[in-house]
């Protein structure tokens, strides 16, 4: 009895351990039974529904550029399916029914909005994106003017599948802000702050049909979108980041003592246009910011809500005034000046942002991080932050390098000098 | 009930013993016999042709024919062989008589079964009529290699002899080096049929007592028929016998044996095998390189940790490939599963079979060229690893990614220094793909967390596996992953507990500091 026991159990054992081996067989899949999405693109149909574009990488093609002198580099190097459905995960279900191998969600790379499905339906998408688990949370968010379909299938190179194009454009945009890198796991957090609002980067494509990054898309829970232009996009990504390598052109400070007419410390900002309303380079600095951050901070009373907001921002000299030798004193009017730059850039974005009530800034994120219960109480006036006063403190550093002082006219200007020693004596 | 018989009386009549010894051992072609008459008397030499030197064979035959009117004399045959023991003419009795070499060692044999193992031990033993006994003189030249460059663990710098198959050579390569009176060889013989020497190699007041008696415990229990080479005695008496990782180091190079000894470690060498076994080792030990100490001491590091992980990569490449392509894709970048992918395409097997029959393929080229005359084998294996793995991934029999896996696998084992390791990976590679085809990176993580514990659960003579990492020992890392430089590594390494901790203690009074240390 005891050495049929023994051997029943040692089966059993056998048995158990070979059923608890197996089980995850199930899961097994050749990685060339799967077609990888890289892409997807949502708009909005004629009819309401949604209407789908997935980006598939198209093995065949890959396969023929690793085979030399096969000839099959015609073939393109993604797959690009539409379908239209009610729902994403319906939609691709829809494409999966179509294709011959098991569409693979988990390296999806980029989700292209089109500007209708944020104004229409985007809460229940991003509901669907968060909860498919097949899907990452770092892919990328990208909104468009255009129809997320043209974007997607925008034929740029031969050898890379948009989508991945499209992710290539983002990563070398976020080299300026982190907030340009729109990622879900990002876009949701910020949209689920007391703020409501996310930032998304924006991207249309050009002439030549390639995509190309236009600026910032922020967008509220309520489907209220702000889309602010590259050109104009500092003042923006001042309040929303930190940011690196942004440039910025800031108008020649005038010596002491000289008096600016007509608008000063406005026009001293915007000061790079000439009486005949053409830009005059030679009247302007070219700064790099080389970095910048920006904290907000609450500074108020549920009754006298108020705003305290700290700019530091470190950049050097990428091109002075022909004019201008940079000593010390020039370095800090210049400094004062691009301060004051930079000031009325955030206070013209966030009066943009009140405008279209859209917080971007994070006003009420300050609030309720430092004071709840002020939070709570003001949140009967739901409009409160789009009246409290900010208070800017600013300050900015150029870096005085020795390419910065030793320039080309750096050389010029001791030629003068000497020039100026020899006739006139040193003047100081 | 068999009645167990005595030892046999050498016979009086010489003739009549040689034929007796004859008989014991024929057929026996290379048994030669030379007949003497020695003052009146006759006289028959016994010995085994190639066993013997031949010049010292001859002084002894010297030795008799002039005994002359001395050997007829009562009491020269006894006084010949002494009677008793291992001891040279000189060191007994003073200058030999009738011109015998002073230096021939000589000994009384007085049954025939003795003769018969002096006989086979090159011995040649001469019987005298009407004497009880016989006399054995060691003329032993055992047919054997000079010392040779160290083939099995090669380096660039530092001593390059080895070990030859014969004991008595291999000890004077450690006496060489090691001249002091505390390094002790203690005999022992394994073998019921081989009789074996071996010799147990210590360092008297610096090597834990308790450790030496736990080897001699577990010699003890070596009961075999013959011991042709030092595995068999390896086997006896290692720990965890059902582990496939090695619990005992070996190496054929002395100063290795040296440097361990030092360390408070034992050795044991074995007549007949090239390499000496020494125990306790752990495995950091197993995976540092004769090298390391013969280089400056910064390299050491950067080559210690590629080691460690190439250990690690050869157990492991091909089953996290395996996973990657069946269960976990999305943990690749999208650019390599696009590329995997592309290459996997059209290939007619599943991953595990193609990752299966890659490394079968290369394990039987790894075999191939081990096995076959070098320069063959060095042929085999350029032309297996070339040629067949080219032509197999342009018959879109296995995809390139596979080749270069597994090829990269059998590099990484090539790293090893210890052979006894690159074996464990080349097993547990195997087991890894499998758990890898069947859990993907869960079943790997699984498999690689049991063996850690396996790891850190098993000892080597009384030493833990895997010290001084687990359990962490400080003091020893200076000799574990890095290479501190000598002057700073002044203790000997505390895990195997030397009775002696300090490598040198310098003169009377004098305080150990660096020469800049002014």
């Amino acid at each position: 009895m005891t050495r049929a026991w023994a051997w029943c159990r040692a089966w059993l054992s056998s048995l158990l351990l070979t059923v608890s081996l197996a089980a995850g067989c199930a899961d097994y899949t050749e990685v060339d039974d799967l077609y990888v999405m890289t892409g997807l693109g949502v708009d909005v149909a004629d009819d309401g529904r949604l209407r789908v574009t997935a980006d598939i990488i198209n093995p065949d093609a890959s396969q023929s550029q690793q085979t030399v002198g096969t000839g099959g580099g015609s073939q393109t190097p993604d797959l690009v399916v539409q379908t239209e459905a009610d729902s994403l995960e319906m939609a691709i279900d829809d494409v999966q029914r179509r294709l011959p191998h098991r569409v693979y969600l988990s390296h999806n790379a980029v989700v292209v909005l089109g500007e209708g499905i944020v104004q229409r339906q985007l809460q229940s998408l991003m509901d669907e994106l968060e909860r498919n688990r097949s899907i990452r949370r770092s892919e990328l968010l990208i909104m468009t003017k255009d129809r997320a379909a043209d974007v997607l299938s925008a034929r740029v190179a031969a050898s890379v599948s948009s989508a991945l194009r499209l992710q290539d454009v983002v990563e070398q945009a976020a080299d300026w802000s982190p907030v340009l890198r729109s990622d879900q796991l990002h876009v949701m957090r910020r949209w689920l702050s007391p703020s409501g609002t996310s930032a998304m980067i924006w991207i249309d494509r050009n002439g030549q049909g390639e995509p190309i990054v236009r600026g910032l898309a922020l967008v509220t829970r309520e489907g209220r979108t702000l889309w602010v232009d590259a050109k104009e996009w500092r003042g923006m990504l001042w309040w929303l980041s930190s940011t690196r390598g942004l440039l910025d052109s800031v108008a020649c400070p005038k010596p002491h003592g000289t008096r600016i007419f007509g608008g000063g410390r406005a026009r001293e900002a915007a000061g790079h246009q000439g009486e005949d309303g053409l830009t005059r380079l030679d009247e302007t600095v070219l700064v790099h910011w080389l970095s910048t951050r920006t904290r907000v901070r609450w500074a108020g009373t549920a009754q006298r809500p108020r705003f305290w907001v700290e700019w530091r921002g470190e950049g050097e000299v990428e091109r002075g005034c022909a004019s201008m030798r940079l000593d010390t004193d020039a370095y800090s009017r210049l400094e004062a000046a691009a301060a004051s730059l930079v000031r009325t850039e955030m206070q013209a974005a966030l009066q943009r942002a009140r405008r279209a009530g859209v917080d971007a800034m994070g006003l009420q994120n300050a609030l309720y991080q430092a004071d709840a219960k002020a939070y709570q109480a003001l949140a009967a006036h739901p409009d409160w932050w789009q009246t409290a006063p900010v208070h800017y403190d600013i300050r900015a550093r150029l870096v005085r390098s020795y390419m910065v002082t030793h320039s080309p006219f750096g050389e010029y200007a001791r030629e003068s000098q000497k020039k100026s020693l020899g006739t006139g004596g040193l003047s100081r | 009930m068999r009645r167990r018989q005595g030892p046999t009386p050498v016979p009086q009549q010489a003739e009549r013993a040689a034929a007796e010894l004859e008989r014991r051992l024929m057929p026996c072609p290379d048994l030669r016999q030379q007949s003497l008459v020695v003052a009146g008397r006759t006289a028959v030499i016994v010995w085994l042709e190639g066993l013997v030197d031949e010049q010292r064979l001859q002084i002894g035959l010297g030795a008799f024919a002039a005994g002359g009117r001395e050997a007829a004399q009562p009491g020269w045959w006894e006084r010949l062989g002494l009677g008793q023991g291992r001891a040279t003419a000189e060191s007994r009795r003073g200058p030999a008589p009738g011109g015998r070499s002073p230096l021939l060692p000589m000994r009384s044999v007085r049954h025939m079964e003795a003769a018969v193992e002096a006989v086979l031990a090159g011995n040649a033993v001469a019987f005298l009529d009407g004497e009880p006994f016989a006399t054995a003189w060691d003329v032993e030249k055992s047919p054997g290699r000079t010392i040779e460059r160290a083939e099995n663990e090669p380096t660039l710098q530092g001593p390059q002899e080895a070990f030859t198959e014969n004991l008595g050579g291999n000890l004077a390569l450690l006496r060489k080096r090691l001249k002091t009176p505390g390094f002790k060889a203690e005999p022992w013989e394994f073998g019921e049929r081989s009789r074996t020497q071996a010799a147990l190699l210590y360092i008297e007041g610096m090597t834990k007592p308790e450790l030496l008696d736990t080897v001699r415990r577990r010699l003890e229990y070596v009961h075999v028929d013959a011991v042709v080479d030092l595995n068999v005695v390896r086997e006896y008496i290692n720990d965890a016998p059902f582990s496939p990782f090695p619990t005992t180091e070996e190496t054929e190079r002395p100063e290795r044996v040296v440097s361990s000894l030092l360390q408070g470690r034992v050795g044991l060498l074995i007549d007949g095998s090239p390499n000496c076994v020494m125990v306790p080792v752990t495995l950091p030990m197993l995976l540092n390189s004769p090298e390391d100490y013969y280089m400056r001491f910064a390299l050491a590091l950067p080559l210690r940790l590629m080691r460690h992980l190439m250990f690690w990569s050869a157990m492991l490449l091909p089953s996290l490939y395996v996973a990657l392509l069946t269960y976990n894709q999305d943990l690749m970048p999208t650019p390599l599963l696009v590329s995997v992918a592309a290459q996997h395409t059209g290939i007619p097997f599943p991953t595990v079979i193609e990752a299966l029959a890659m490394m079968v393929a290369f394990e039987t080229l790894r075999e191939a060229g081990t096995r076959l005359p070098r320069a063959v084998g060095q042929s085999v294996s350029i032309v297996g690893t070339l040629i067949i793995g080219d032509a197999a991934v342009r018959a879109g029999l296995v995809s390139p990614g596979m080749v270069i896996v597994v090829a990269a696998t059998g590099v990484a084992s090539f790293t090893l220094p210890a052979l006894g390791l690159v074996q464990v990976t080349r097993l547990l590679q195997f087991l890894f793909v499998g758990v890898a085809a069947l859990m993907g990176l869960y079943g790997v993580m699984l498999l690689a967390v049991a063996t850690v514990g396996h790891l850190v659960s098993i000892r080597s003579f009384g030493i833990p596996y895997m010290s001084p990492l687990a359990p962490t020992v400080w003091s020893d890392m200076k000799d574990t992953v890095v290479r501190a430089p000598w002057w700073a590594m002044r203790q000997r390494p505390r895990q195997f507990e030397p009775l002696d901790s300090r490598r040198a203690k310098g003169r009377p009074g004098q305080r150990q500091k660096r020469w800049w240390a002014r």
